[in-house]
């Protein structure tokens, strides 16, 4: 076994998954004397039911919901949080309870942010001012398209990437009534955005027991649900396994250094208003043939997640390394007609990859040259083999 | 923006639940009582506690409760639903309604909603645990067969109670339980 390298590793979010999860939120908000939150939700999703039930968990308990802020769309913006967070103080709110995903996640951080700190300028945070201390408790609860980005210490504003300790949510929510999908595209881009960074946090130079731990199982359960997720995104219990293994690659990468096809995938996505997700697909595969081309080390272990002991014990040690990849690979193809494969279909302009290598790279702080960035772009926009 | 188009919005109340898990803990009070006085186990793990050992049965956060202690003479007694004015040594309280009624339909067994985190338990957690095992012995009194296995971890096999000493027994906390 190998020796530890020096890290850090925070999970500051309670997890409850499970049946009837919802209704323990009024029990942890009473650990943190909080009696009166501030639902944040889309309006997608007060239409669906999914809003219904979710207040049908507080029956007989002693909370009463400030209000149900169900104007976030797909876009989490800075009037939002400011109308949001106004509501917060009207009501005399005493903490945040997210329900959604990617977008009603940030707008209710950046509440938190804006109703914590006593301020207007949610952006001084952005351009450098620390968020010194806790904010108020904010709890989770994701929703269909969940891509497990909710769990993470980052907030994305109009575009803009705030990370910060005191970000990570105080309770995540995992529950069978919430977690079903609409539809098969959903799930396709959940996984993948799982998939990419679990295989980044598995692949990481850094070794920590703590992201292995994490990465291992996000892939474990991936490799196993993955595939009936995709064929019944209603699913419940496949659902629920799903949103776990989404929970857990998405702590992973919190703790671990950003994989390059992370990083391209969100300058692609600045750059094309395209989500990162459908970039993510057709990265990670030339992601990892460029690590085999250039003879890089691809952990066993990543095989050993996705296919389980019997098969790993099977495989002899020499072979390991490219069944991981292979079986990833095969997960992949998996998607074929829910996803884009190769960045033509989605019209990317080829004069602005070299443009995202360079923001990708200079973000990685200088651990992916440009030239590889660029490397595996070119490939991955042409559709070619190494 | 109109504050008034997003409303306060108060906890319901599920007035159903309440009376059902409400009669549910008079009847298990009561047989716990009436079981002390009968099976030859449930005696011995309340020999063990101690003489002001009184227990409270809560589901979060107003009620219903169920008392159970020692009187003056040391005998197992039912004292009633209220704890106000009770010097309580060992509560268990249910995290919610919809938990204690998870519970109380058997469809979670009380070990396994122990597991996970369906209750909280405010003394010795010693004492908690061997309530958890009465509980079990008086579903088993109390319940049929079909059911005790949905509410009990490991239904006990004939060499551990044999169906005479489970009728007999069954009768008398009926009767004691519904009677005096």
């Amino acid at each position: 076994m190998q020796i530890p390298d020096y890290y850090e590793f925070l999970n500051q979010a309670k997890i409850i998954s499970g049946k009837k999860a919802m209704e323990h939120i009024p029990f942890e908000l009473r650990g943190y004397d909080a009696q009166k939150p501030l639902v944040v939700t889309s309006r997608a999703l007060s239409e669906s039911g999914l809003i219904k039930k979710f207040i049908g968990a507080f029956k007989d308990s002693a909370v009463t919901l400030g209000g149900i802020f169900n104007d976030v769309r797909d876009y989490a913006g800075i009037g939002l949080a400011r109308d949001a967070a106004f509501l917060y103080r009207e009501r005399g709110c005493d903490s945040i309870i997210a329900v959604g995903n990617g977008p009603e996640v940030d707008v209710a951080k950046a509440v938190n942010i804006l109703v914590a700190e006593k301020t207007d300028d949610l952006f001084k945070y952005f351009e450098g001012t620390p968020l010194k201390r806790h904010l108020k408790p904010l709890i989770v609860v994701p929703a269909c398209c969940s891509s497990g980005m909710e769990f993470t210490n980052t907030v994305t504003v109009d575009n803009r990437s705030l990370t910060s300790n005191f970000l990570y949510p105080d309770l995540a929510v995992l529950d069978p009534r919430m977690t079903p999908a609409k539809s098969r595209d959903c799930v396709a881009e959940s996984t993948v955005i799982a998939m990419a960074h679990a295989v980044g946090a598995a692949l990481t130079d850094i070794h920590s027991p703590m992201i292995e731990a994490y990465a291992h199982s996000a892939l474990r359960y991936l490799g196993l649900h993955m595939t009936k997720g995709l064929k019944k995104p209603g699913h419940v219990e496949t659902s629920l396994a799903l949103h776990n293994a989404y929970a857990l690659a998405a702590l992973a990468f919190s703790n671990a250094p950003a994989g390059m096809v992370h990083l391209l995938a969100v300058e692609l996505a600045r750059a094309t208003d395209i989500s990162a997700g459908k970039f993510m697909r057709i990265l990670l595969p030339y992601k990892m043939a460029h690590m085999m081309h250039k003879k890089m080390k691809i952990r066993d272990e990543l095989f050993l997640a996705l296919a389980g002991y019997d098969e790993y014990a099977a495989t002899p040690a020499k072979d390991r390394s490219r069944a991981g990849v292979e079986r990833v690979l095969a997960l992949l193809a998996g998607l074929k007609g829910m996803m884009p494969e190769t960045m033509k279909d989605l019209k990317v302009p080829k004069y602005k990859l070299g443009d995202i290598a360079k923001a990708a790279s200079a973000r990685s702080g200088k651990r992916y040259s440009e030239a590889d960035c660029k490397t595996v772009l070119e490939h991955a926009w042409e559709g070619r083999a190494f | 923006m109109n504050i008034n188009n997003y409303p306060e919005i108060k906890a319901g109340k599920d007035f159903i639940s309440k009376i059902y898990v409400a009669i549910m803990l008079w009847i298990v009070g009561r047989a716990i009582q009436a079981a002390s006085r009968v099976d030859k186990e449930v005696k011995k793990e309340f020999a063990e506690f101690p003489a002001d050992f009184m227990m409270c049965m809560s589901i979060l956060p107003f009620g219903p409760h169920m008392v159970v202690g020692k009187d003056k003479n040391g005998k197992v007694k039912y004292m009633g639903w209220n704890p106000q004015g009770k010097k309580i040594t060992l509560t268990m309280n249910i995290k919610s309604m919809a938990a204690a009624m998870q519970v109380f339909t058997f469809q979670e067994s009380t070990t396994t909603a122990f597991a996970h985190d369906r209750f909280t338990v405010d003394g010795d957690i010693v004492q908690g645990l061997a309530v958890v095992r009465v509980l079990n012995i008086v579903e088993v009194y109390l319940l049929p067969k079909i059911i005790t296995k949905l509410a009990v971890k490991r239904y006990p096999k004939w060499s551990e109670m044999s169906p005479l000493r489970k009728w007999v027994g069954r009768i008398i906390i009926y009767v004691r339980a519904f009677t005096f």
